[in-house]
């Protein structure tokens, strides 16, 4: 597919549109920061953004998702489904690191067995990229195989230019959103080429990330993980803004003899995670969850996804309150001898 | 002047743990973002020159006493120092377990150098409590508006405080950061945590939340000293402020009673009077 230009003094019109289809969600400017929130024109939207505060995987995975409900019957139970959304999700303005988080969590929820509940949300949703020209200090897409113009997990991306946007379609589904518009002149990709190169001389890699999985093979009972959790808190706030992050647990949410099962979102940071009924706990300590954390989006993951749980967003750096940069870990790892 | 304290944090500790007198210093060290200071443990003498002082080092790091069994130096500022006074007269840590390292604070600055809106207000900027004092203690006054915001909410009607409480505590997303920051919030099980009985629902209902965050402040009368460590842990920009001073005016007002100023007086969670005001108390 061609990219296309459009005007952005055309993009009010182009929202007006897209909102007759869809339920939009973009860049919303409020109390809590920018959050990706639902818009109904185009003032609503804040693109002045490093990136949203949320991830859009609360939009696939929510933080708390009904799942069936239930009636406690004498004989047998009662059992309701929840009745599915019927107009589309249409994200807008989504980042290159969020849209890479996206096309992972497709693999661990859509590949083997596949997760009804994230299928059918994923089955009904479109997700168009907003390219990152300038980066933001906590960014470091690059250092984890991303980049600011990626187009892993979206179905489009739009690259800023002077009055316009660059847009590249990637998925088919979308080719009819776009179709009216103009094609973009050889000198507009070249311009957004350029863009391109420059973003990513701001975000030249932290630490060398290659390898990383095999010396984790071997760092199960290093001493390293005695040095990192110390300050953690054990709150949950790197895990609930993390965008690949995507850990729940299931509760039945009852009152009286009716009920309804939910699925949470979860941290390995809080410390009843893998507490067992029997009162045993195997990863009793803040050292074990910190190491599950590192093992599982840089080892295990990448073992069965063949991609990294961390897609260098930042958030969990920019907004960890005792400043436990995840960047400072791997870089410590991937020293340690 | 700044570096020169640094300097003396630093020497003190490396005297401490060569002499062996504390098996570990918990103070800060550089962050890594610009404007950023970071809590740090040291066990070794020759890692001292880590330890720093500046601006930044807002986080509260009585956080990380309660329960420990070792002995430890502490690097405490006034609002550290208060909440180390409450942990010892809750018998979280134990006097003799601890050498606070007091430096007198000039109030601490947000990532986008501006004054803590906390600090502005605070009336105990030198430490209460300290085996050693680093740098000149400074000049403390009181504050007429301290209670400003708390006076408008209470001035408001009942529903439209339940609407702003309401409003605010709708963007909480349950992280636990507020009550993880919190050095007085060190309950070994939190209620919400409890499955048996279950108090609080899993959900990010909001009738939930609400109920989360007012037991949690309750809780936090003649206990909160203002430090602001939720709401700078708080990643949603919830003015839990507006609550606990509401809370901490009326331990000073109904009890007459200032948070962690004195080991030896005792907090109002932990005592009655026979000549109680109210009644129902008896």
């Amino acid at each position: 597919m061609k990219e296309k230009i459009l005007a952005k003094k055309d993009l009010s019109e182009f929202i007006n549109k897209l909102v007759k289809e869809y339920d939009v969600f973009a860049p919303v400017k409020k109390d809590e920061g920018i959050l990706f929130s639902k818009i109904d024109k185009v003032d609503d939207m804040c693109l002045s953004y490093s990136n949203t505060k949320n991830s859009v995987k609360e939009f696939l995975l929510p933080q708390s998702e009904a799942l069936f409900r239930f009636v406690k019957k004498e004989n047998s139970n009662e059992i309701t489904d929840i009745k599915k959304k019927k107009r589309r999700n249409l994200l807008f303005g989504v980042r290159p690191c969020d849209g890479k988080a996206i096309a992972m969590l497709d693999k661990v929820f859509l590949e083997n067995i596949p997760d009804s509940y994230y299928k059918n949300k994923r089955e009904n949703i479109l997700v168009i990229g907003m390219a990152c020209n300038e980066p933001d200090q906590t960014c470091f897409c690059t250092s984890v195989d991303g980049g600011p113009f990626s187009t892993e997990g979206l179905d489009a991306l739009f690259v800023e230019l002077k009055e316009k946007y660059l847009i590249i379609p990637i998925a088919k589904q979308c080719g009819k959103l776009f179709a009216h518009l103009d094609t973009a002149s050889q000198e507009d990709i070249n311009y957004a080429e350029k863009l391109k190169k420059n973003a990513g001389k701001m975000l030249k890699p932290v630490f060398e990330i290659e390898g990383i999985k095999e010396k984790l093979d071997g760092m199960f009972e290093s001493p390293i993980w005695e040095t990192i959790y110390q300050k953690c808190t054990k709150c949950g706030i790197c895990t609930y803004l993390c965008p690949a992050c995507h850990c729940f647990d299931v509760q039945d949410e009852t009152v009286g003899e009716k009920g309804c099962r939910v699925r949470n979102w979860d941290s390995c940071m809080f410390p009843k995670f893998t507490l067992h009924a029997s009162g045993h706990n195997p990863r009793p300590t803040q050292r074990e969850r910190w190491r599950q954390r590192i093992m599982h989006k840089f080892n295990y993951l990448k073992e069965n996804t063949g991609l990294y749980g961390c897609v260098g967003c930042g958030r969990c750096v920019e907004h960890c309150p005792v400043n436990l940069d995840i960047r400072k870990v791997l870089k410590d790892i991937l020293e340690s001898k | 002047m700044k570096d020169m304290r640094a300097k003396k944090i630093q020497d003190i500790a490396r005297k401490l743990l060569k002499e062996k007198k504390v098996d570990i210093v918990i103070g800060f060290e550089k962050g890594t973002l610009p404007s950023s200071a970071t809590p740090c443990f040291i066990r070794n003498p020759d890692q001292t020159d880590r330890l720093i002082w500046n601006s930044f080092c807002g986080n509260n790091l009585a956080n990380y006493l309660p329960k420990r069994k070792d002995k430890i130096g502490i690097v405490a500022k006034g609002c550290d120092s208060r909440s180390i006074v409450v942990l010892i007269q809750e018998k979280q840590i134990k006097r003799e377990q601890l050498y606070i390292i007091g430096v007198p604070c000039e109030g601490m600055i947000n990532k986008n150098n501006a004054p803590h809106d906390y600090c502005l207000i605070c009336e105990h900027k030198n430490p209460v409590i300290y085996d050693v004092l680093v740098g000149e203690k400074v000049k403390e006054s009181k504050k007429k508006d301290k209670y400003k915001e708390v006076e408008k909410f209470e001035k408001k009607s009942a529903s439209d405080k339940w609407k702003y409480l309401e409003s605010e505590l709708s963007k909480c997303i349950r992280c636990n950061a507020c009550r993880n920051a919190c050095p007085t919030c060190y309950c070994k099980e939190c209620f919400i945590d409890q499955e048996k009985p279950r108090w609080v629902g899993t959900t990010n209902n909001l009738s939930d939340i609400i109920f989360f965050h007012l037991g949690r402040i309750f809780h936090q009368a003649g206990r909160c000293t203002d430090c602001g460590a939720c709401v700078r842990a708080c990643p949603m920009n919830i003015d839990f402020r507006q609550f606990t001073q509401k809370i901490t005016k009326d331990a000073k007002t109904l009890f007459d009673y200032e948070t962690g100023l004195d080991i030896d007086i005792k907090p109002p969670f932990t005592t009655f009077k026979e000549d109680d005001k109210q009644d129902f108390i008896k």
